[in-house]
């Protein structure tokens, strides 16, 4: 009797595991699939290219190592030069370009939006007025964004290009290398900020709030509360933003392209890729796929190392 | 006599320690007001271009190309909005192109939203071989940075013939697990399942548990997350530029226009507020959801 209740239970248990896996087969059937298809596709078509030539008439043949050569080739012995720096050219000027995105995220960006999160905290008259403007260059759309930094500067009609004569830099000096490098630079700071700061003010805002009242009686000041207890508490998000801010040089180009369209030789890395890949020129595919490819395995296994040294230095903290 | 002594010093030195304090205090005093100063300058760099753009948008063409540049326009003249979205780029007007945004926003959405609730739902919820696999790719998709995928991206969209059309466009947005996947999995690890045991006593099927007992108590999270994905998707530059080039939207028609209207900034200007607007609205009604749901929520590597 006891025997056959537990096997019809049995059954039915099974019965309805059954139905469970039918269920999230049938909600998963697509989303899964879409995955797959465009990983697979995507990357393994990628990877398949590198290796590939298209001749003009559009016929492929694989060729090795070929495009990974011309990818090294084409960075030492670019003969074209409109830096005007004898030691660079305009191939390996574009990866100095790239590294100096995650230099300036990292050692400036991160840095400034640290302290703004910080005072943001600390009882600052306007603080929510001020963290609903921080938040505006996030929803904006970036090529609205781009114009509001770029016509200011516009030399008939800017109120900021008589601001920088002014300030010395006469003419259009913006379109030259390496000032127009700067002048992408200042950008992302300007208009990245807001990010950084809704990101770290989140994170301290998780902090409880008797830890920072202890530490005041202690006689910790601002410094010693900001570097001790701010800093080691948070340090989850700020690895977050280092690795962020280190993937910036294998993906940052909207914001070079939409700026400068490239003058005075701001090409990224990805934007070399994208700009290229918008000609929807077959020739081109390979050569673009080889260089991503390229760059990738040299950048990637740094940033996981970077990543994974930083996320041991204050470890067992979760804010 | 030697209690004495004591008493001096102690109140000596409490005197000292009082008097460092307030000398530290000032000073803390000041690098906050100069903390403040600084957050000042930098609202009003974000804020006066997009202020800027909005009092030129009401000038007349002739008016601003005379010389009144950054004064209040002399009578507000409301024909540039008009005239931009009657404007014509490659065959296609900017009224176009906002219905464009808008479609391409809305459908986006609720396609990508709509899965990644869903299967973030499955994975939370259900037990089932593959779930760790599933969350696990989401996870290192997200970190790993490949690049030079773009020119396989398009040929990838050429070969299914979606090259091209909103129907390409809308394939690749429903990719869904993504960063909106993983905060929905976190939502709805936190509901407890026995809300979903008391509507099976009362006889509901796994469907009805789902749309009528967990998203409605996910709501924030999947509000918050909606508005933040329409608001990515307004502004997309690169997707709908790439693969919908001919039918533009209005992030994409605008880097046109900029090249188009050099001796016309205020209708330039006016359809800048067309694609600037609808977001601070939409921004400025959910922004209490969207701070609650996401900030708190927290993004850590």
């Amino acid at each position: 009797m006891s025997l056959k209740r537990s096997k019809l239970l049995k059954k039915r248990m099974s019965s309805r595991t059954k139905r469970d896996y039918l269920f999230v087969a049938a909600l998963l059937a697509y989303p899964v699939l879409q995955f797959v298809i465009t990983w697979v596709f995507v990357n393994f078509g990628s990877l398949a290219m590198a290796f590939e030539r298209t001749d003009i008439y559009g016929n492929t043949e694989f060729v090795g190592l070929d495009q990974f050569k011309w990818a090294i080739k084409d960075i030492f012995t670019n003969e074209l030069n409109d830096t005007g720096v004898s030691w660079l050219n305009n191939s390996s000027v574009i990866l100095l370009n790239s590294l100096g995105y995650a230099v300036i995220t990292i050692f400036v960006s991160l840095p400034l939006s640290l302290l703004f999160s910080y005072f943001l905290q600390k009882n600052m008259p306007l603080a929510n007025v001020f963290r609903v403007i921080f938040f505006l260059p996030n929803i904006i759309p970036i090529v609205a964004l781009v114009m509001a930094y770029n016509m200011p500067l516009d030399p008939t009609y800017g109120y900021m290009s008589e601001f920088l004569e002014w300030l010395g830099f006469k003419g259009y000096v913006y379109g030259r290398w390496p000032v127009s490098q700067l002048f992408v630079y200042v950008y992302c700071i300007w208009a990245g900020l807001g990010y950084n700061v809704v990101l770290l003010s989140g994170a301290i805002g998780r902090i409880p709030k008797e830890i920072f009242e202890s530490s005041q009686l202690d006689g910790a000041g601002y410094f010693r509360e900001f570097t001790q207890i701010t800093i080691p508490l948070i340090w989850p998000t700020i690895v977050t933003l280092i690795v962020l801010g280190m993937t910036n040089v294998l993906t940052l180009y909207l914001q070079p392209y939409l700026l400068t369209n490239g003058d005075g030789v701001t090409y990224s890395i990805a934007m070399e890729i994208f700009m290229n890949t918008a000609e929807f020129n077959p020739i081109k595919y390979s050569q673009m796929a080889a260089k991503g490819l390229l760059f990738s395995v040299i950048w990637a296994p740094i940033v996981l190392l970077v990543r994974n040294r930083l996320s041991k230095k204050f470890s067992g903290v979760d804010f | 006599m030697k209690n004495k002594n004591l008493y001096k010093s102690v109140t000596r030195r409490i005197h000292r320690l009082e008097e460092k304090g307030q000398g530290r205090h000032l000073v803390y005093k000041s690098i906050k007001w100069i903390m403040f100063g600084v957050f000042v300058i930098y609202s009003i760099s974000l804020l006066v271009p997009f202020l800027w753009m909005l009092v030129s948008s009401f000038k007349s063409v002739k008016e601003f190309n005379a010389g009144n540049i950054f004064g209040f326009p002399k009578e507000f003249h409301f024909d540039n909005i008009v005239e931009v979205l009657k404007f014509k780029i490659e065959g296609q007007s900017v009224l176009s192109m906002l219905g464009m945004s808008i479609l391409t926003t809305v459908l986006g959405t609720v396609i990508s939203v709509g899965l990644s609730t869903i299967s973030a739902y499955c994975v939370a919820m259900y037990n089932f071989p593959g779930r760790r696999l599933i969350l696990g790719a989401a996870i290192f998709t997200m970190i790993v940075p490949i690049v030079g995928t773009l020119p396989a991206q398009v040929r990838m969209m050429e070969t299914f013939g979606i090259m091209d059309s909103l129907v390409g466009v809308l394939f690749l947005y429903s990719g869904c697990f993504g960063f909106n996947f993983i905060m929905l999995h976190s939502a709805f690890k936190t509901i407890s399942w026995s809300y979903a045991e008391a509507a099976q006593i009362d006889g509901a099927g796994r469907f009805r548990i789902l749309f009528q007992v967990m998203i409605p108590i996910a709501k924030g999270p999947i509000i918050a997350v909606s508005i933040l994905q329409a608001i990515v998707l307004w502004n997309d530059y690169s997707t709908p530029f790439l693969f919908m080039n001919s039918l533009k939207t209005l992030a994409v028609g605008l880097h046109s226009l900029e090249g188009e209207m050099q001796n016309k900034y205020p209708m330039l200007f006016a359809a800048v507020m067309v694609a600037v607007i609808p977001v601070v609205i939409v921004f400025a009604i959910f922004q209490k959801t969207i701070i609650k749901n996401t900030v708190a929520g927290g993004l850590k590597g």
